[in-house]
């Protein structure tokens, strides 16, 4: 019944048919369909198809659609409370998740700083005795002997200094009548030269130690000092004289091993 | 019931831009009168375009539900009806576009008989130049069945804007508005939906 038609033509047609074309076009088309029979039949043909069409029956919509569609509404909007009100605890969980890491990470980042602190203090800072210009050990002083048998003396101390394996640990000079054995070592290595040095006490005419105390510079003089109570003061710190106050805390054993100290035993005499 | 409510809701003629804002401010009343005032409109050409009662009820209730959703979202550069129909005439392709993909193509007139008078009476309609007005022909049922078994061998979007033309009776540039499409292509669209259209149904009634 149809044949292919001009796409152009076809379209005017169907634009003639839904009043879609000016007034000088719609004269075109009149004057096309009274010269060509076949534009003509195939307008009618256009016309037919769309009235068929527009002549379906109108549907109405189904009689409980608007409940349903009310219904529907409803259950998006509960949902969606629901969903937000999901979302809202989520994201007041969440800030308080975020509120705690952040006070974690703050208190960390403090921990770390202060660790961190602490290291490179101990590694930089200076001790404090040093910064004083004491010696860093536990007991430093001065031992004055004088005697007159330096030669006998000086070989026994030699001696005991050997015995006791403390050549390394001693640094001697000798000043014509004066002899300086400066001794750094472990307590226990002093108190074993002290003990042998005990056997030559009474050669000795005078003896006078010289304890470096707090603050720096300060001496405590003890005339007339004994072997014994050398020994005893070499494992007490340094005396305070500051406060004046005795140091009261005992020292612990492995504190008193461990420690170092310093003595020059200073003889003078003659032969 | 219903029906008579679709009457008294039309006849009210309330303006669509106050409805509008009163369907803004969550007014179940105008959500209602809205929905009364164009669910027969929607329904038909969502039915014509999928060819289904059950479906074309649930796209219906679908569309209406995103337009009450979305109308916050309305700014007003088309009409509100455009805009309605553009959401309906979307989510039904949509579905015809699943439908198909997943073989639930409702119709299928290949094999089905249709009485001979039918047929007879279509073809003389067609052909017959002196052949009175359709609406003559509107009680024979049968007729309007194969009609819309060859609507649905159109493509979708040739099925669309005859519908849309034909039955809605929108205009070329509403057409346009709805399918988000040139007007030029709603021309050759339709030029060649309607020509489709006529020879599907010779070739169905030989």
């Amino acid at each position: 019944m149809s044949q292919e038609k001009n796409p152009d033509i076809e379209e005017l047609l169907n634009s003639f048919i839904d009043g879609e074309l000016t007034e000088r076009e719609q004269t075109e088309v009149q004057r096309l369909i009274s010269h060509d029979e076949q534009a003509g039949q195939r307008l009618r043909e256009l016309q037919k198809t769309q009235m068929l069409v527009g002549s379906l029956p109108r549907a109405e919509a189904p009689g409980r659609l608007l409940d349903k569609i009310k219904a529907s509404l409803e259950r998006e909007k509960v949902s969606d409370e629901a969903v937000w009100s999901a979302e809202r605890f989520e994201k007041r969980v969440g800030a308080r998740h975020l509120l705690a890491r952040k006070v974690l990470t703050a208190a960390a980042m403090i921990g770390l700083v202060a660790i961190l602190g602490g290291v490179i203090y101990t590694i930089v800072a200076p001790d404090a005795d040093y910064r004083a210009g004491v010696p860093t050990v536990a007991f430093s002083g001065r031992l004055e002997l004088k005697t007159n048998a330096l030669m006998e003396v000086d070989a026994f101390i030699n001696r005991a200094i050997e015995d006791n394996e403390l050549s390394d640990s001693v640094i001697l000079k000798s000043h014509g009548n004066k002899r300086v054995y400066s001794i750094t070592c472990g307590r226990e290595d002093l108190n074993l030269l002290l003990a042998d040095l005990a056997d030559i006490w009474e050669r000795f005419d005078s003896s006078m130690l010289f304890v470096e105390a707090k603050p720096p510079g300060k001496q405590v003089v003890v005339d007339g000092v004994s072997v014994e109570q050398i020994a005893k003061l070499i494992t007490i710190p340094k005396p305070d004289l500051t406060t004046g106050v005795e140091p009261n805390e005992k020292p612990t054993r492995q504190q008193v091993k461990q420690k170092q100290v310093h003595l020059s035993i200073v003889v003078a005499g003659s032969e | 019931m219903i029906g008579k409510n679709v009457t008294e809701a039309v006849n009210i003629n309330i303006d669509d831009a106050v409805l509008i804002e009163r369907c803004r401010q969550g007014e179940s009343a105008a959500i209602e009168r809205l929905i009364l005032k164009y669910q027969n409109r929607i329904y038909n050409v969502i039915l014509r375009i999928c060819a289904n009662n059950d479906d074309a009820a649930e796209l219906t209730q679908d569309t209406f539900v995103k337009i009450i959703e979305k109308i916050s979202e309305f700014e007003g550069r088309s009409s509100f009806y455009t805009w309605a129909f553009r959401i309906a005439v979307n989510l039904t392709l949509n579905y015809c576009q699943r439908s198909v993909r997943l073989g639930r193509t409702s119709l299928d007139a290949e094999n089905e008989e249709h009485t001979r008078q039918a047929k007879r009476q279509l073809k003389e309609f067609l052909t017959d130049e002196s052949c009175p007005d359709p609406a003559m022909l509107a009680q024979n049922k049968e007729m309007y069945e194969i009609l819309g078994k060859a609507l649905m061998k159109l493509d979708d979007a040739h099925r669309a804007v005859v519908i849309l033309r034909d039955i809605e009776g929108m205009n070329y540039a509403r057409i346009a508005e709805v399918l988000d499409i040139e007007l030029g292509t709603v021309k050759s669209r339709l030029s060649r939906a309607r020509s489709n259209l006529r020879k599907i149904m010779e070739a169905m009634l030989q």
